[in-house]
């Protein structure tokens, strides 16, 4: 999975405590989310900050580039949203500001995904007291998204070796849908799959924590 | 000591629903320590028969317990006494993706004893002995992607293993498997006491571990005995799709 191997590299952030990069993760996203837009060069400060930690893990730029372009139209829409929903003088500034919380607070996500893995991460959740049904479905979460990356990549990869794959726009976007449905019913398949597995150890549809 | 079977599967009739039959007048008896192999061709019921051991398929309800099917340990499997079937009778699926869900190796192996509600010291005393079982001492804090195809099939065995079954049902164990990571696999699991159950279509695995082989084909046990007398008859084999393995053809 591309986030554990991140993760796991060598950088200064990783010797870190797992509880702090976690704590610290969110007191920034908690933070650029209240800080009022009149505040926004706190707010930018902070993605600044968070800026340097990823200097300090060693994130490559080109990397944090391409995350943060692919991340940016989705603010726009957002930010664009918010100004049609404001039509007032200060619907401009509270539109940046907006943008400006969802960059840092997007940028810190990354970062946390560049040094923590998704082991330490569970682990620190079940020591906060995190409700066991959230931890268990992260768990799932993040157990089983990389498997179904790699089944989608697998298809992509068994529809271009026929023919060089789809030629045209529309059959390309044609040939991305059924990939889509296809992932939803493999997903459906080896979530029953997996289901099984756990009944077959003993799996009550409770978690379970060892007796002291 | 009990002398009851291992196993036992009297009439045994399953299909899917809205499907045809799969299994159908499926009788057996597996005394203790057994090591029997289920074979035969794709789509023959192999699977569904050794779900049906640990009660992963729902069995035609029965007023009478002793109108059951399946018996493990001279008990009926039946909906009451799931969970000590699933005590008893431990499963390693094919696919190790299927079994294999939690963050790292360690928390996975300890999954199922944590359900069985063991000790926290016990847990983590099997999880180190049965990591060291399939030969894996160091991966106990790796995620399960970072494990290649056959470590992960290891894994799955310790998971399994860690639940101390007297009984241990293993769907296509050496599918996908490099002749080294097989070779491994049949090491472990030769050295294991348990009785085994081991539905595959890699004779030679047949050949080296078991001492008896049921033969399923559409659903029905078509022989049923010695590996190497059922392997080399070549009529046999060839009637139900499968071939004699290599060192029992005649030079």
């Amino acid at each position: 999975m591309p986030v554990e191997r991140a993760a796991t590299g060598d950088n200064l952030c990783r010797s870190w405590p797992a509880g702090i990069k976690l704590g610290l993760a969110v007191a920034v996203i908690v933070a650029a989310g209240l800080a009022p837009e009149e505040l926004w060069p706190a707010t930018a400060s902070l993605g600044v900050f968070v800026v340097a930690l990823h200097a300090l893990a060693g994130t490559s730029p080109r990397l944090l580039l391409r995350r943060t372009l692919q991340f940016l139209p989705m603010v726009i829409a957002i930010s664009f949203a918010a100004v049609i929903s404001r039509p007032d003088a200060d619907a401009a500034l509270w539109s940046a500001a907006l943008m400006l919380r969802c960059l840092v607070a997007f940028l810190a996500g990354l970062w946390l995904m560049q040094t923590l893995t998704a082991a330490e991460f569970l682990d620190v959740l079940s020591r906060w007291r995190v409700p066991a049904a959230l931890t268990v479905i992260l768990n799932f979460l993040l157990r089983y998204v990389a498997l179904l990356w790699e089944e989608h990549e697998r298809m992509l990869r068994a529809q271009r070796a026929r023919a060089g794959g789809p030629s045209g726009r529309w059959d390309q976007w044609q040939a991305a849908g059924e990939r889509l449905g296809l992932l939803l019913l493999r997903a459906l398949d080896r979530a029953e799959r997996v289901h099984r597995a756990m009944l077959a150890r003993g799996w009550t549809g409770e978690s379970r924590k060892p007796s002291p | 000591m009990s002398t009851a079977p291992a196993l036992e599967l009297r009439d045994l009739a399953f299909a899917y629903p809205g499907g045809r039959m799969v299994l159908s007048q499926i009788s057996a008896v597996v005394p203790p320590q057994t090591r029997l192999a289920v074979i035969g061709p794709s789509g023959a019921g192999k699977s569904t028969l050794l779900m049906h051991l640990n009660g992963l398929l729902p069995q035609t309800p029965v007023a009478d317990p002793r109108d059951c099917t399946v018996w493990i340990q001279g008990e009926p499997v039946v909906q009451s006494r799931l969970r000590t079937v699933r005590q008893t009778v431990g499963f390693v699926f094919q696919d190790p993706d299927d079994q294999l869900f939690a963050a790292t190796v360690e928390e996975d192996i300890a999954f199922g004893p944590k359900q069985l509600g063991i000790p926290r010291e016990e847990t983590a005393r099997r999880v180190t002995a049965c990591l060291e079982a399939v030969g894996l001492p160091d991966a106990r804090r790796m995620h399960p992607a970072q494990l290649s195809y056959g470590e992960r099939k290891r894994i799955c065995l310790a998971g399994v293993l860690a639940c101390e079954p007297q009984i241990l049902v293993l769907d296509e164990p050496s599918s996908n498997l490099d002749p080294r990571s097989r070779k491994q696999l049949a090491a472990i699991l030769r050295g294991l006491t348990a009785t085994l159950v081991i539905a595959t279509h890699d004779l030679d695995l047949v050949l080296d571990l078991c001492d008896r082989v049921l033969l399923l084909d559409h659903g029905r046990i078509q022989a049923d005995g010695d590996p190497e007398r059922l392997l080399s008859d070549p009529l046999l084999m060839d009637r139900h799709g499968l071939e004699v393995p290599w060192r029992l053809r005649p030079r």
